[in-house]
C-alpha cells in the first residue's frame, strides 16, 4: 500500500469517525434557483408536509406529471427550509427568501413536498406565515407500517443497530394526532388534503385526480406507464419488529388512529391493517 | 436481522440476610425533569420501605426489550431488585417507562400487582428544565432538530396515560401534578402513602422541604418567541390531558392568552 493511500483512508476513516461522534448536519436548502424569463416569484401554490415512508416521492413525481405544475431547473422536491427554524429568528427576510425558491410562469403551480416538516412543533404556523395561501398536502399510512418502512430505511443507511432511541423516534412519527392538530391549528381544513398511502397504491389514477382537483388544476389523464415506476421502493431486506413488539405498536396506535378518524372526517381507517386488527374499521 | 442491546443495567444485586425478593410494590413511570427524585426519596424515608443500597432509583430494566420481549428469567432478575425485609415495600422510579410503547404491558407482567406513580409538570417548564435536552443532543447523535422534537414529544402526556391505562386498571395508577406537591408536600404525599397502602400519617423523620436534583444542569434560555411557541403548540394537548384527569389543575400550568 503506498503512503499516499494510507493516508487517503485514514482521513476518511476519520472523518466517518467524526461524523458518528458529531451526528449528521441538518439539512440545508440549496440556493434559491435562477427565475427564468417571463416567470415571477412567489410563495409556494402547496407544500407537502409528511408523513415520511408514506410515498410522497412517489406522489410528488406524479404531481410534476400535470402540464400546470413546475418546477425551476434544480429544484429539490425536500428544501427542507424550516429544518433550523426552531433555533434560529424566523422573519420578513425568511419569508422573503422562502417564496424566491418559486418561481412560476403565467397560470402555473408550484410547491415542494419536505416530509419532514410534519413532526417539527414549530413549522406548521411558521409555513403558515411563510405561505398564507398554500395548499397543504399530507400521505398518511398505516403506522405500524410506517414504522416497519422507517426503520428498514434506517437500517439500510446506516451501519449501526438499532437504538432506544431509534425505536422510540420511529414510533413517535406514526403518532399522526398531535401532528395533524398542528397543521390544523395553522390551515383552515378546506386547505389541508389528507390522503391515504394505501388508498394511492389501490387507485392511483383516482387519488391523482382528488389531488389535482384539489390543488385547483384541470383534470388530465396520464398513460397507464406513469404510473408504473415507484419512486424509492425498498429493495435491501426489511425490517420486521418482533411479535411482541408488534402487539406494543399496536396498543399504542390504536387511541391515536381513534383520534385521528375524528380529525379527518373522511379517512378511512378500514385500508389500515392496524385499525382493523385493534377493531377500529 | 440485527438483535438490540439488552438494557445496560448492572446485574441484580445480593439480598442481605431475612430479606425476600419480590415483584416491586410501586413503580414511578413518568416523568423525567418533573420532581421524580425528590418524591422518590420522600417515598423512600417512609420506615416502612426498604430499597436495596446497590439498586438505582431508576433501574431501567425495560428500556432495552423492545424486541424480545420478557422471559421467566427476565421477570426473576427484575425481582431481584426489589429485596425487601418482611413487611416493607419496595420499589423503584425510572421517568422513561411512560414514553416507551412497549413497556406498560412488559411492566404489567412482570409486577401485575404493582402501584403506579405518574408526576406530571407543566411540559414548557419540563422541555425548559434543559437535561433531557442535552441528554438528547448526545444520545441521539443527531441535530437541534431532533432534540427538540424528542423534548417535546415527552411533553404530549395525554397518550402515554392512555397507553398506561391500557395495560394497568385506572385505581391502580396515581396521576400527582409537581405543582401541587411544591404547593403542598404534606397533603400530597399523604396522598402518594395512602395509595401505597402506607400509613397515610408522615413520620417526624421525613423532611418535606429538601428537593434532590434540583438544578443540575443548565436550564435551557427561551427566546420568548419558543417560550410562545412552546405554551400555544402545549394548550391543546394540555386540555385533553385535563379531559382524561379531572383533578389536574391546569391553572398552575402556562396558558394562552
Amino acid at each position: 500500500m503506498t503512503l499516499r493511500s494510507r493516508a487517503r483512508r485514514m482521513l476518511v476513516r476519520g472523518s466517518r469517525t467524526w461524523y458518528r461522534w458529531r451526528g449528521p448536519r441538518p439539512m440545508r436548502p440549496p440556493d434559491p434557483p435562477e427565475c427564468p424569463p417571463g416567470w415571477q416569484v412567489g410563495p409556494p401554490d402547496y407544500v407537502g408536509l409528511g408523513a415520511q415512508k408514506a410515498g410522497t416521492s412517489w406522489w410528488n413525481a406524479l404531481l410534476h406529471k400535470h402540464p400546470a405544475v413546475h418546477r425551476a431547473g434544480g429544484q429539490p422536491k425536500e428544501l427542507h427550509f424550516f429544518d433550523r427554524s426552531w433555533e434560529e429568528p424566523f422573519g420578513e427576510a425568511e419569508v422573503a427568501h422562502y417564496a424566491r425558491y418559486f418561481p412560476r410562469p403565467d397560470g402555473g403551480v408550484t410547491g415542494e413536498w419536505t416530509p419532514g416538516y410534519l413532526i417539527d412543533f414549530w413549522t406548521p404556523e411558521l409555513l403558515a406565515r411563510a405561505a398564507p395561501e398554500a395548499r397543504v398536502l399530507l400521505l398518511l399510512r398505516d403506522p405500524v407500517e410506517r414504522f416497519r418502512s422507517g426503520l428498514t430505511h434506517q437500517l439500510a443507511t446506516s451501519r449501526k443497530t438499532l437504538t432506544h432511541r431509534d425505536i422510540q423516534g420511529a414510533f413517535q412519527r406514526g403518532l399522526y394526532a398531535p401532528q395533524l392538530r398542528r397543521v390544523l391549528a395553522a390551515f383552515p381544513a378546506e386547505r389541508v388534503f389528507v390522503g391515504q398511502y394505501e388508498a394511492c397504491r389501490a387507485d392511483p389514477r383516482a387519488q391523482l385526480g382528488r389531488t389535482f382537483a384539489f390543488l385547483g388544476l384541470e383534470p388530465v389523464e396520464l398513460g397507464d406507464d406513469a404510473f408504473r415506476s415507484e419512486v424509492n421502493p425498498t429493495t435491501r431486506q426489511k425490517y420486521e419488529p418482533s411479535t411482541a413488539l408488534r402487539a406494543a405498536l399496536l396498543a399504542g396506535y390504536a387511541p391515536d388512529m381513534e383520534q385521528l378518524s375524528d380529525l379527518i372526517g373522511d379517512l378511512d381507517l378500514s385500508l389500515w391493517p392496524s385499525a382493523r386488527e385493534v377493531g377500529l374499521a | 436481522m440485527q438483535a438490540p442491546p439488552r438494557s445496560q443495567h448492572p446485574a441484580p444485586p445480593e439480598p442481605p440476610a431475612g430479606w425476600v425478593a419480590a415483584a416491586p410494590d410501586y413503580v414511578g413511570v413518568g416523568t423525567a425533569r418533573s420532581g421524580t427524585s425528590w418524591w422518590d426519596s420522600l417515598i423512600s424515608a417512609h420506615p416502612l420501605v426498604a430499597r436495596l443500597p446497590e439498586t438505582p432509583k431508576e433501574v431501567h430494566f425495560f428500556d432495552g426489550l423492545w424486541e424480545h420481549g420478557l422471559s421467566d428469567a427476565d421477570i426473576e432478575r427484575y425481582h431481584a431488585y426489589f429485596a425487601r425485609p418482611e413487611g416493607s415495600l419496595s420499589g423503584e422510579w425510572t421517568p422513561g417507562y411512560m414514553v416507551d410503547a412497549w413497556t406498560p404491558a412488559l411492566l404489567r407482567r412482570a409486577a401485575p400487582d404493582a402501584r403506579l406513580l405518574v408526576l406530571l409538570r407543566d411540559p414548557v417548564e419540563r422541555f425548559r428544565s434543559g437535561r433531557t435536552l442535552a441528554e438528547n443532543r448526545f444520545t441521539v447523535g443527531s441535530t437541534a432538530r431532533a432534540a427538540a422534537n424528542a423534548a417535546f414529544n415527552r411533553g404530549i402526556y395525554a397518550d402515554q396515560l392512555l397507553r398506561l391505562w391500557q395495560a394497568f386498571p385506572r385505581e391502580q395508577v396515581l396521576v400527582l401534578q409537581y405543582e401541587q406537591c411544591v404547593r403542598d408536600p404534606r397533603a400530597q404525599l399523604e396522598r402518594t402513602f395512602a395509595f401505597m397502602g402506607l400509613a397515610a400519617d408522615i413520620p417526624d423523620t421525613i423532611e418535606l422541604g429538601i428537593r434532590v436534583n434540583e438544578s443540575r444542569g443548565p436550564k435551557v434560555k427561551l427566546s420568548p418567541w419558543q417560550e410562545d411557541q412552546l405554551v400555544r403548540r402545549y394548550a391543546v394537548e394540555n386540555e385533553r390531558l385535563a379531559t382524561l384527569l379531572p383533578e389536574l389543575d391546569l391553572t398552575l400550568w402556562r396558558r394562552t392568552g
